[in-house]
């Protein structure tokens, strides 16, 4: 009872008890009595006295909160009561006089701001502001136009009370031309609301469609098994075991979460079964010793085994692995330092007569010695990666790989000076196991120069397919002319990478194009600056029937033109880099599957 | 189809929109061919020319995939069929619980 008494205390003007939620400030504001009808008629008080005529609504709002009317609000209502319809009138009148005048300036000046709203969708509804009673031109002069003032809302045939709340419409100058009913606001709220959405989406999805461009994949519909995979690794720390979930998704799951970095201890557990036979494990980071020791001692049937980023494998691991792992045949480890000769010569006594291939990157405890070791215990060697080995430093280690004569994939690359891998080592090497070779990669090996090419590559190589010399800035035209002039004991490459071999120039590429344009694949003629339009006109004449991919990033000659003269030339194209080829913009026609990554044009 | 007998009269027979999809524990799906066919692994079974007992008879049985997984499978199906080709594509919802048994499912039918 006593909640209901003091109910009626609160509202003053004695409006209905029943409201819906209100915000802080109207209950203040009501609490002062103060009120709509209030407000108005300060407001048409305002406006009899001519000085005021021009104060914006800012002002008005300003004062009332400056100054708030305390408990004698309702005396002054009450006092004003009776001149209410008098003033009304007046209004009434005045209203219409302006309105007469602003259409009459209207008429009279240029109509280039109506226009100009027609053009905005959102001012589309300007033109209708001539029907409504109070006519909202797009005059620059500032209306008067004050909460509690009854207007025609700007959209729609309803009149309305202005409210400190009330929608403003602007033109594109940013001066209010009208105002909007409570419908039409929330209209206009919700489309605002819907626009915003859509571009969030379509920003995403923009978002997306580059970050599938940059992994070189075109955006794909998912599939079931992609959405499983990522609701699993997601809670990749819940599961306790995967069922037949095939090896496919097996290690599609093992990248994500290495790429994720997430591979821990507890995560590899699932990965383990000792029916695998290929374990490929791309971020070891994570995982200590005991677990790497539980690789081999669930999977001792692996023949296949690649670790990344291994850097906690130490003697100990190595160890056991060399006493379990019975069949391997395949070792490939990135940053294991912590295994040192002894086990290495260990391993190799052991593996050589069936190890298959092998890798060793970024450890400098795998030194000269145990290159002496590897070249004389492996007999069925077919493919070897040396790569970043900063414990070779003998000048003559390198040459040694040439007594292993079954090699057929061979990569020295990044030694720890240039002179450990020179022209005569890797003459020795090629005549030996040139004859068989298909790989070749000698990336960052900048000692060698032309007469490699030469005596090494062009007397040797008959089955070579895949030659990678990235950086070897010492090679130059004569020499790459030499190499592909009459080298017909060898059918043409597949892959070539020249990433910044600066040296080289059209006649070089022009060369090659002539010998290998028929089996050519993948080129990466990165950052060989001096190219010309001259190479891109002679791959127009001769086309290249196979070519895939092709990096052709930096290099300054390559502009729209080459991109149309590749997308014709070259019909099985899929991928074409154009990173720093600042003449390259989307305004050539290519087709569909060609996608072009790396124009500046392109941005999200 | 119900005279699988003849495979003369099955052949003149124009083939049936629909193809069912039986459960482990019995429930039956039945959905557009096209919607099977999203999948290679059943889309290969009702194959006409393999001359499967699943193409003669339009129906296939899925004896690993209970009801709940199957419902969430044609779900996929439907969802595929819908959106393969569209821009604004919502995502498609999986109950946690089920990614594991839905990976292996999915696996089976390549989808």
């Amino acid at each position: 009872m006593s909640y209901r008494r003091r109910a009626p205390a609160n509202t003053i003007t004695g409006e209905s008890h029943i409201r819906g939620p209100t915000s802080a400030l109207t209950g203040f504001l009501r609490e002062h009595g103060i009120n709509d009808d209030l407000i108005r008629r300060r407001q048409e008080l305002a406006e009899q006295n001519p000085d005021n005529d021009d104060e914006n609504q800012e002002e008005e709002e300003g004062d009332t909160e400056e100054h708030p009317l305390d408990g004698a609000a309702p005396e002054i209502s009450s006092a004003v009561q009776d001149q209410d319809e008098k003033e009304d009138e007046e209004l009434q009148i005045r209203i219409a006089a302006r309105r007469k005048r602003r259409l009459a300036k209207q008429n009279e000046s240029d109509y280039t701001d109506s226009d100009d709203d027609d053009n905005d969708d959102s001012q589309a509804a300007a033109s209708n502001s001539s029907s409504t009673p109070i006519s909202f031109s797009s005059n620059k002069k500032k209306m008067t136009l004050a909460p509690g003032m009854e207007i025609k809302c700007y959209e729609c045939p309803v009149s309305f009370k202005i409210t400190a709340f009330s929608r403003k419409v602007k033109d594109i100058d940013g001066i209010i031309i009208g105002y909007l009913c409570k419908d039409c606001a929330q209209e206009a709220l919700e489309k605002e609301k819907l626009k915003r959405e859509k571009a969030l989406k379509a920003r995403k999805r923009r978002k997306k469609v580059a970050e599938a461009l940059l992994d070189k994949q075109e955006l794909k519909f998912p599939s079931l098994q992609d959405l499983c995979v990522k609701l699993i690794i997601k809670y990749i720390d819940d599961v306790e075991q995967f069922g037949d979930i095939g090896t496919v998704n097996l290690s599609k799951i093992c990248q994500i979460l290495c790429k994720n970095r997430l591979l821990s201890d507890a995560s590899l557990q699932l990965f383990l079964n000792p029916e695998i036979k290929d374990l490929e494990l791309f971020d070891c980071s994570k995982l200590n010793a005991d677990s790497l020791k539980k690789i081999a001692a669930y999977c001792p049937n692996l023949s296949n085994l690649s670790l990344q980023f291994a850097a906690r494998l130490n003697d100990n691991v190595f160890d056991y692995y060399i006493d379990r792992l019975d069949n391997l045949t395949s070792l490939h480890l990135n940053g294991s330092f912590l295994i040192f000769d002894d086990m290495w010569k260990k391993f190799f006594e052991k593996f050589g007569k069936q190890l298959k291939s092998f890798t060793i990157k970024n450890s400098y405890r795998f030194t000269d010695k145990s290159i002496d070791y590897l070249v004389s215990n492996c007999q069925v060697l077919e493919s070897l990666t040396l790569s970043r080995l900063d414990g070779v430093i003998s000048p003559t280690s390198y040459g040694k790989i040439s007594q292993i004569s079954t090699l057929r994939h061979l990569e020295i690359s990044f030694p720890t000076n240039e002179g450990l891998v020179t022209n005569d080592s890797v003459i020795q090497i090629l005549d030996t196991v040139g004859p068989q070779l298909e790989t070749l990669v000698l990336d960052g090996c900048s000692a060698l120069t032309d007469d490699f090419l030469v005596k090494g590559i062009k007397a040797n190589c008959l089955e070579l397919k895949k030659l990678s010399l990235k950086y070897l800035d010492q090679i130059t035209n004569s020499g790459f002319q030499e190499l592909f002039t009459k080298w017909d004991s060898n059918a043409g490459l597949m892959s070539l990478d020249l990433q910044k071999c600066v040296c080289l120039g059209d006649d070089a590429l022009v060369a090659m194009i002539h010998h290998s344009s028929g089996s050519l694949i993948q080129l990466d003629i990165n950052s060989i600056g001096d190219l010309t339009f001259e190479v891109f006109n002679a791959i127009k004449k001769i086309g290249l029937p196979l070519l895939t991919t092709i990096d052709c990033g930096f290099v300054r000659a390559v502009d729209n033109r080459v991109v149309k003269i590749l997308n014709d030339a070259a019909p099985q194209l899929k991928i074409m880099e154009v990173f720093g080829c600042n003449r390259c913009n989307g305004s050539v026609n290519i087709r569909k599957g060609l996608q072009i990554i790396g124009r500046q044009s392109d941005s999200i | 189809m119900s005279d699988l007998g003849s495979d003369i009269e099955q052949d003149s027979k124009p083939r049936s929109k629909y193809v069912k999809l039986v459960s482990s524990d019995g429930f039956e799906f039945i959905i557009l061919r096209e919607l099977a066919e999203i999948s290679p692994t059943l889309a290969s079974m009702l194959d006409e020319s393999f001359e499967f007992k699943e193409s003669k008879l339009n129906k296939i049985v899925l004896r690993e995939m209970d009801s709940f997984l199957l419902e969430k499978v044609v779900d996929y199906l439907y969802y595929h069929k819908k959106f393969s080709d569209k821009d604004d594509v919502p995502d498609f919802e999986i109950p946690t619980e089920m990614a594991l048994e839905l990976l292996v499912a999915a696996d089976f039918l390549n989808i």
